[in-house]
């Protein structure tokens, strides 16, 4: 087992009367792909936003690199929402990727990738330029520099998405859904970027219905339902050999949906 | 309609111009701050905000402004005209200006902070490097009808005794009795004085759907 850099202990979240996340418990060490999959509605994607912190956690506690996510545990046992400005550096040093890519649309590709890295690490813009174009090239979109998302497709704004996260290096990325509002023929390119992350040892937390996908990049699988993890496996033993029930189902239904 | 009567009017357009920009300048800025309050500030304020917005936007501004300039006097505080004529007129739209910021605010996706936060940057980064640069293009329109309104209703402070482009008008209308050609021409001001306003809607409003 590498060396932890995300704890998730007894985080519970509710949105009013309804219990989104229920003692939900993970530890992801360095260079992992941990993977959430689930039933819609399951709690995963509020599980991810929860590790940086754009939705508040109730009870229990996110750390990253031994550091509580969004809020100072006292000494004894008191809990202090932390200053705007020590929840951004933390933002700062981790990613995410959003379903619907979120990309800056008065900003060029370039500014989107350089936008972060100059205001908020004061990197110098040649600099922030020359690295940004290092990236495009990575994720395939050079020749995109100049241009606006808009006159992108969905699977470029995308890459550009990841390439604009890439950009701040963070040290953990959490990907929600990246392929979800892609058309069909645009998952794969979106895929095989995230698939190389993960082999060049990037942690990452992802949240997905690619099922095939998650079984090919994932070093565990959680399984949600209800807001709780039910089962927490390497991919092959989950998908291969699944020993919770709802798991099973949700697998069976997943199988039979997706046989063509 | 002689030179010398256009000539006076094109001195009336002036004043009527100038009055304009100073309350344009002026109700933008205030507007402004009320948009922020009516979005971030703490929540009494907040609603203190909207109330100013509701009140000020349910009362003829011929009211206000014959109200505040011939009652204020009562109370030890005598303006010039102009001057009250700004700051009343400038308070009054600044709560249409006040609107309309917040709305183009509002109108940029939620997403959008989500997308601007987990790059690092701070709230108040955000809002300037990614919300507001957003928020001011989807403004422009609704900026340009509001400004529209400004001129058009700096005629009403002909009603409380400054000399601006109607009250040209109406000297020149008084002393020719050519009443008809007169107003005709203070017409034509007004819309010599609107039309590049109302053309740079048009063309911004047609480059932000393309």
């Amino acid at each position: 087992m590498p060396e932890s850099l995300v704890v998730v202990d007894r985080v519970s979240k509710s949105f009013g009367t309804n219990r989104v996340l229920r003692d939900v418990s993970l530890t992801v060490g360095k260079g992992e792909v941990v993977t959430l999959i689930g039933p819609s509605g399951c709690g995963k994607t509020t599980l991810l936003r929860c590790v940086n912190f754009l939705e508040t956690y109730d009870s229990g506690t996110i750390s990253i690199d031994g550091q509580t996510v969004g809020i100072r545990i006292g000494a004894d046992g008191s809990r202090k929402a932390r200053p705007d400005r020590e929840v951004a550096a933390m933002r700062a040093r981790v990613g995410m990727v959003f379903q619907s890519y979120n990309l800056f649309p008065h900003l060029t590709v370039l500014d989107n990738l350089t936008a972060a890295p100059v205001k908020v690490r004061g990197l110098p813009l040649k600099q922030a330029r020359e690295k940004a174009m290092a990236l495009l090239e990575r994720v395939g979109l050079v020749e995109k520099a100049a241009q606006y998302p808009a006159a992108l497709s969905g699977g470029q704004q995308q890459r550009v998405a990841i390439a604009r996260t890439l950009a701040m290096e963070p040290s953990l990325i959490l990907l929600d859904e990246v392929t979800s509002a892609l058309d069909p023929e645009l998952v794969g390119e979106v895929l095989d970027v995230v698939q190389s992350l993960g082999a060049d040892g990037m942690t990452m937390m992802i949240v997905t219905h690619e099922m095939q996908f998650a079984r090919d990049v994932s070093s565990r699988v959680a399984f949600m339902a209800a807001g709780e993890i039910l089962e927490l496996a390497p991919p092959h033993d989950l998908f291969d050999n699944p020993r919770n029930d709802r798991l099973r189902a949700f697998l069976g239904r997943y199988r039979a949906a997706h046989r063509i | 309609m002689t030179l010398a009567s256009l000539r006076y009017m094109g001195t009336g357009a002036g004043v009527t111009i100038m009055l304009a920009v100073a309350v344009i300048l002026l109700s933008s800025v205030l507007g402004m701050g009320l948009a922020l309050v009516r979005l971030y500030a703490w929540p009494p304020l907040r609603a203190l905000a909207a109330a100013y917005a509701l009140v000020t936007r349910g009362v003829p501004l011929l009211v206000l402004l014959i109200g505040s300039y011939f009652s204020l006097p009562y109370l030890g505080i005598t303006l010039p005209v102009y001057p009250a004529a700004v700051v009343v007129m400038g308070l009054y739209f600044a709560a249409y200006m006040g609107e309309v910021f917040r709305g183009a605010i509002m109108a940029v996706p939620r997403t959008q902070w989500d997308a601007g936060r987990s790059v690092g940057f701070r709230a108040i980064q955000t809002f300037g490097t990614v919300i507001l640069p957003q928020a001011r293009r989807l403004c422009v329109a609704p900026f340009l009808n509001t400004a529209l309104s400004i001129v058009k209703n700096t005629s009403l402070v002909s009603a409380i005794g400054g000399w601006e482009l109607v009250t040209a008008g109406r000297e020149i209308g008084e002393r020719t009795g050519d009443l008809m050609p007169t107003y005709l021409g203070v017409a034509l001001g007004y819309y010599l004085i609107c039309f590049p306003l109302a053309r740079a809607a048009t063309f911004v409003e047609r480059k932000s759907h393309a």
